[in-house]
């Protein structure tokens, strides 16, 4: 049992749930509408507790080419859970050619209008470990460098950042 | 309202043979971070998600997996659903109107902690 409090941010409710008896019950009461409908919503920012363990390494072969690793390894749930709909996206250079990729699981593309590596992976059970191995030839003309973004234009801390 | 047992949200006069509820928890976690492995920034926005098939009187209506149970409220189905020991929330509103909860803590009546709390952050009891 973990004794850890999970907090959660920005919770609503559906109009349903009463709300005076969530504050003092600490339940959830409500008269259900008829059918399907979302009952509560929530986000969770402090110390979450990552269910993948991704391991990348990104290796620039002199200026024209980019050996990209990515291996995850569901670490964080057990062999009879499996996470749906994992999608890895992997920037790479603006002036990007082309790219060759191997995966063991699932499927990735190169994406230019995104200038990134997109990796899918429908169905990942807990405890595989799965790997995209990817090949990234620049354009060779570009006289820009090839990874770093120029330091003039403002913007996201992390926005070229891998996985 | 409290006294028709009428709610805007639900028809009158439902019938069902069999009476159905069913509950998912859709969590989806996003997590940014450098060429080298670093976590610049992680986060996980949930769903609770139901499907509702409740007639105006349920003979018996028993959810037991979830700890949860009906009773009448005026001719209508009333659920409630107990939450993990783990759980606080801050700032809970009714969508999309924020009206504030005062945050909590501690344990709540007949709640057992989930078996994957790690993954799915499962905060309702299942037992």
């Amino acid at each position: 049992m973990r004794s850890k409090t999970i907090e959660l941010d920005d919770v609503t409710f559906h109009q349903c749930v009463d709300l005076s008896r969530f504050s003092s019950e600490k339940t959830v009461s409500f008269v259900p509408p008829d059918g399907e409908f979302e009952l509560m919503k929530y986000r969770v920012t402090d110390d979450v507790t990552l269910p993948f363990k991704v391991m990348p390494v990104v290796r620039e072969v002199g200026r024209s080419r980019i050996e990209i690793t990515v291996k995850i390894r569901a670490f964080g749930f057990n062999s009879a859970l499996t996470a749906t709909s994992v999608i890895v996206r992997i920037p790479v250079p603006g002036h990007t050619a082309r790219a060759t990729i191997d995966v063991t699981g699932g499927k990735a593309k190169y994406k230019a209008e995104g200038s990134s590596l997109v990796w899918k992976i429908a169905r990942f059970p807990g405890q595989a470990e799965m790997q995209l191995s990817a090949d990234v030839e620049l354009v060779r003309a570009s006289h820009r460098r090839t990874l770093h973004p120029p330091l003039t234009r403002p913007r996201c801390a992390g926005e070229h950042a891998g996985g | 309202m409290q006294v028709t047992g009428a709610v805007s949200w639900r028809r009158e006069g439902l019938r069902y043979k069999k009476n159905e509820v069913y509950l998912d928890i859709v969590e989806s976690v996003n997590v940014l971070m450098t060429a080298k492995g670093a976590v610049l920034r992680s986060d996980v926005s949930g769903k609770v998600l139901m499907k509702c098939f409740l007639s105006v009187r349920p003979a018996c209506l028993r959810l037991p997996s979830l700890v949860a149970h009906a009773w009448l409220a005026q001719g209508m189905p009333e659920l409630k659903l107990g939450l993990n020991d783990h759980f606080s929330a801050e700032g809970a509103g009714e969508a999309p109107a924020s009206t504030s909860i005062p945050s909590f803590g501690g344990g709540s009546p007949g709640g057992a902690s989930s078996g994957y709390a790690d993954t799915a952050r499962s905060w309702l009891t299942a037992s």
